[in-house]
């Protein structure tokens, strides 16, 4: 009789304690599940650099507003990319939930990134594709949208004797080509006004030189395109060199400081800005949703803004063309 | 409900009680506390915001004060008015220059500080930057207040500062008209400039738990500060701008990832900014887990505790009632021993056991007592059946001796003396309680004799015994009563002689006796009224009745013996008496025994 009693305690001590066990480790669990990890891997991380300062911040905006944690493996100078495919080595070792990458090359980079997927660990892409699918998501400007966003403005400048050149940057890499082809399809029926198309390979002096033959041997080009900011950049300077201000239009993309002057001073017209730091944050944002399970969709834009000298210090432009 | 439960011990529902009650009072308690917490981590968190807003408000105002007195000082400068309006330009140029250093040495948080005339003079800075000529500060909507406030101070909302060339920096700006001192109107502007990494900075200093945030939005609603100001500006993300304008504080809201957030508004007087903190719910909701977690568990250890306690104050309790059990229960099964318990003290169980060993110890005495008492009242009972041997019976005898004597029949008379001698000596003489069956049978025999030498002829009997039993033991006095029956009841009213047979013998076990007469016979009616007048004292013939005989045969020897009397009117009357068949080796036992 009263050993059964003590056993009726006994099962409810042990059941009260283990509903005590229970909840803590329940708790616990709940604690670290909430807390994602995140690697992001941008092209570059250089404090002159607005576009992937914007990045990275946007990504640790996001990663704060997430509660994941983030860590960032990015090269000193951009297009190192045998140190980020190092980076990415790195990254699988700290067994993070989520490797967000902004890949430097297009094809070359396929064998290390396929190490992330070997080690089971999601990945999305930021800014720059693959040629592989391999990510789970791509956060990106839409290329030929901004392209096209170019060719349309570029009509604005239209006359009847216009004649185009387009400072394009790499040839063959998935966003050249891209925007290309979106510009002239924003050109529309002025397409074949497009009259020569050159490679500045994302530099400067290049893109000044070629700038200064080509006006040299073609003078009646009166409307130049830069398809990135180095075109772009390099274009104005040989442009505002050669003191042909009001006499050729130019629109580039992206910005820095020099080509804010530029376009205050008129020299270039219009820019076709990207949003980094909203990429940075859609990207994390994104890894975090993949890393809890979430669907989300394979690719995502960016959207461009097209800043002319008038809406430069509108509240929205001035956050965008000068984010510090 | 409770009714209904009947638990098998005292033990078993003073756990289940005492557990349901520390369960009540714990739950009662915890749900008051969770409460309570709630409310609390709700207010100190709104509390904490509100604090650390004002903070914030505190100290953009304090660098507001700042550059206001700045710009009291330069607005009322004599060398400026001279620089921008005088003949003399470039003899103040040095002081000017001098004076703004100055200023921007000692405070690292203004940016620039610069005046323009209406009449294109201009000093910023060192004076040795150039104003960026496509800067279009007509078009800029901080340059168009501060030209349509006159002399008064503006504060801008956070704007790039074109002002200089090759130059672009987040500031907010304060801006006053400068009078001309010769025309009395405004025709210039003072401009001063505080590093917007300072706003940054404070802001960001602040920590509304993990996530929470701090904002700032100016009298338009448009932002000044926010951590997300482009996601917001580009539409990604959704904040209140214009909605805090009015709202005094503690706005509750649900973001586009549906999640709550408090936010807390303080609205500056001095500069017209409202400063914001927003706190997500889903934090305190995560401390106010924890909280509940730790509570629930601090109260299932109390509970288990109490339970634990429960059971060994239950045993501590219990336990003399069990042992004063054991023994009540020893006591009912007639063994009267004191029960002896550890109760400890002075309570109510100690108190009930004393009192319940008194009563054992008094039931004892009784019982004792009781016993004595019977065995002493069977004694007397003997000694009042040998007294009783009825005296007319002794002055009938006497009186037959005396009439002997008389006729000189010396022999008869002396036979009967004798015959009375020895059988006074075995009615009086021999106390013992058992007397073997020869011995009896003696007794009853020299009463028999008595009697016939008084009746002479009416009276002839014959005892056939059995040798093997009359070694065997009997109570004292059964006999001759019976014989004394026999002659009164049935033989004396009949006419002629009359017979008694006195037969023994062992059947099995028992010893049989039987005393037979052919007397008149008994109803039942007088069968009755003679086993009914067990000891009748005062009646002329002898008080043994049949019901004493009895009942004494069935005291000593048990329920299975006894006698039996048959009778039938004119033919005579037949008792048989059944007892043990015991030999005098086991008289000692049945002695004590009685």
């Amino acid at each position: 009789m009263k050993k059964h009693k003590n056993g009726i305690v006994l099962v409810l001590l042990l059941l009260a304690a283990s509903c005590f066990v229970f909840s803590l480790i329940r708790l616990g669990e709940f604690r670290e599940n909430k807390k994602v990890k995140i690697v992001f891997i941008p092209k570059v991380m250089d404090e002159t650099n607005d576009f992937w300062m914007s990045m990275i911040s946007g990504a640790k905006s996001a990663a704060r507003e997430y509660q994941a944690d983030i860590v960032i493996l990015a090269p000193q100078i951009e297009n190192d990319y045998v140190r980020q495919e190092k980076y990415i080595d790195e990254a699988i070792k700290l067994n993070p939930d989520v490797i967000a990458l902004s890949p430097i090359r297009y094809s070359e980079m396929t064998d290390s990134v396929w190490k992330i997927k070997e080690a089971g660990i999601k990945l999305v892409l930021l800014d720059s594709m693959l040629d592989e699918d391999l990510a789970e998501c791509c956060v990106s400007t839409d290329n030929i949208e901004a392209g096209t966003q170019m060719g349309n403005k570029m009509l604005d400048y239209m006359k009847d004797d216009t004649k185009i050149a387009i400072m394009s940057f790499v040839k063959a890499s998935s966003t050249a080509i891209e925007r290309e082809q979106g510009v002239r399809t924003g050109l529309g029926e002025y397409e074949n006004r497009i009259d020569t198309v050159l490679y500045s390979n994302s530099d400067y002096e290049q893109a000044y030189e070629q700038t200064k033959q080509l006006l040299k041997e073609k003078p009646e080009i009166n409307l130049i395109a830069g398809l990135n900011l180095y075109s772009t950049v390099g274009v104005a300077r040989a442009v505002r060199e050669m003191d042909l201000k009001h006499k050729i239009y130019i629109v580039g993309f992206d910005n820095d400081v020099e080509g804010i002057q530029y376009l205050e001073e008129g020299i270039i017209d219009t820019l076709i800005v990207q949003k980094p730091f909203n990429m940075g944050y859609l990207g994390i944002q994104k890894a975090v949703e993949i890393a809890k399970g979430k669907k989300v969709e394979k690719i995502i834009y960016s959207e461009t803004e097209i800043i002319t000298v008038d809406n430069i210090y509108t509240d929205e432009n001035q956050k965008l063309l000068f984010p510090f | 409900m409770l009714r209904k439960i009947r638990f098998k011990s005292i033990r078993t529902s003073m756990i289940i009680y005492f557990s349901c009650l520390v369960l009540l009072i714990v739950t009662a308690f915890m749900f008051f506390s969770i409460k309570y917490t709630k409310e609390n981590l709700m207010e100190n968190s709104e509390e904490n915001s509100r604090r650390l807003i004002e903070q914030v408000n505190l100290s953009i105002e304090n660098y507001v004060d700042h550059m206001e007195n700045i710009s009291h000082v330069v607005v009322s400068n004599r060398d400026m008015r001279e620089y921008l309006f005088g003949d003399d330009e470039t003899g103040v140029w040095p002081h000017l220059k001098e004076e703004f250093q100055t200023i921007l040495q000692v405070r690292k948080d203004i940016y620039n500080i610069a005046i323009l005339g209406n009449n294109g003079r201009y000093f910023i800075n060192g004076g040795n930057r150039a104003m960026n000529t496509r800067a279009q500060l007509e078009k800029k909507e901080w340059y168009r207040e501060a030209k349509e406030a006159g002399s008064e101070i503006v504060i801008s909302s956070s704007h790039v500062q074109n002002l200089v060339k090759g130059d672009y920096k987040w500031v907010v700006t304060l801006s006053r008209g400068i009078q001309n001192p010769k025309t009395q109107q405004v025709e210039g502007l003072f401009i001063l400039d505080l590093n917007y990494d300072v706003i940054n900075d404070l802001c960001e200093s602040i920590h509304l738990g993990n996530k929470g945030y701090v904002y700032i939005v100016d009298q338009k609603g448009e932002i000044v500060y926010h951590p997300q100001q482009q996601l917001i500006l580009s539409g990604v993300k959704n904040e209140l701008l214009k909605e805090v304008l009015n709202q005094k504080t503690g706005i509750s809201y649900k973001d586009e990832n549906g999640e709550n957030k408090i936010y807390t508004t303080f609205r500056s007087g001095k500069t017209g900014w409202t400063i914001v903190g927003v706190v997500y719910t889903s934090e305190l909701v995560k401390r106010e887990q924890d909280m509940r977690a730790m509570y629930i568990g601090m109260a299932l250890a109390l509970i288990v505790l109490a339970g634990v306690i429960a059971i060994f104050l239950s045993d501590s309790i219990t336990k003399p009632i069990k042992q004063l059990q054991a023994g009540m229960k020893k006591v009912q099964e007639g063994r009267f021993q004191p029960v002896y318990i550890d109760a400890g003290g002075d309570n109510e169980i100690a108190s009930l056991n004393r009192s319940f060993n008194r009563m054992t110890e008094h039931i004892d005495e009784l019982m004792k007592r009781n016993m004595a008492e019977q065995v002493e009242k069977r004694k007397s009972e003997l000694k009042a059946l040998q007294s009783q041997i009825n005296p007319h019976f002794l002055y009938n005898t006497l009186d037959s001796i005396i009439w002997m004597i008389e006729t000189d029949d010396a022999q008869q008379a002396i036979k009967m003396t004798s015959i009375l001698a020895r059988f006074f000596r075995q009615a009086i003489g021999n106390s013992d309680v058992f007397v073997t069956i020869s011995q009896e049978l003696e007794y009853t025999k020299n009463y028999l004799l008595i009697q016939q030498m008084r009746y002479r002829d009416k009276v002839t009997f014959d005892i056939q015994v059995n040798p093997d039993i009359l070694e065997c033991h009997i109570i004292k006095l059964i006999m001759q009563p019976l014989v004394e029956n026999a002659l009164y009841h049935g033989l004396k009213y009949k006419e002629g002689c009359g017979h008694i047979w006195i037969t023994g013998y062992r059947l099995e076990n028992k010893v049989i006796l039987k005393v037979m007469d052919d007397g008149i016979g008994m109803d039942t009616e007088t069968l009755q009224k003679l086993f009914r007048n067990k000891n009748k004292t005062g009646g002329k013939h002898n008080g043994v009745g049949l019901g004493n005989i009895q009942n004494r045969l069935k005291l000593y020897y048990g329920e299975e013996y006894g006698i039996q009397v048959d009778s039938e009117r004119e033919i005579g009357t037949a008792i048989t008496i059944e007892i043990p068949f015991l030999l005098p080796e086991r008289k000692e036992d049945t002695d004590e025994k009685a």
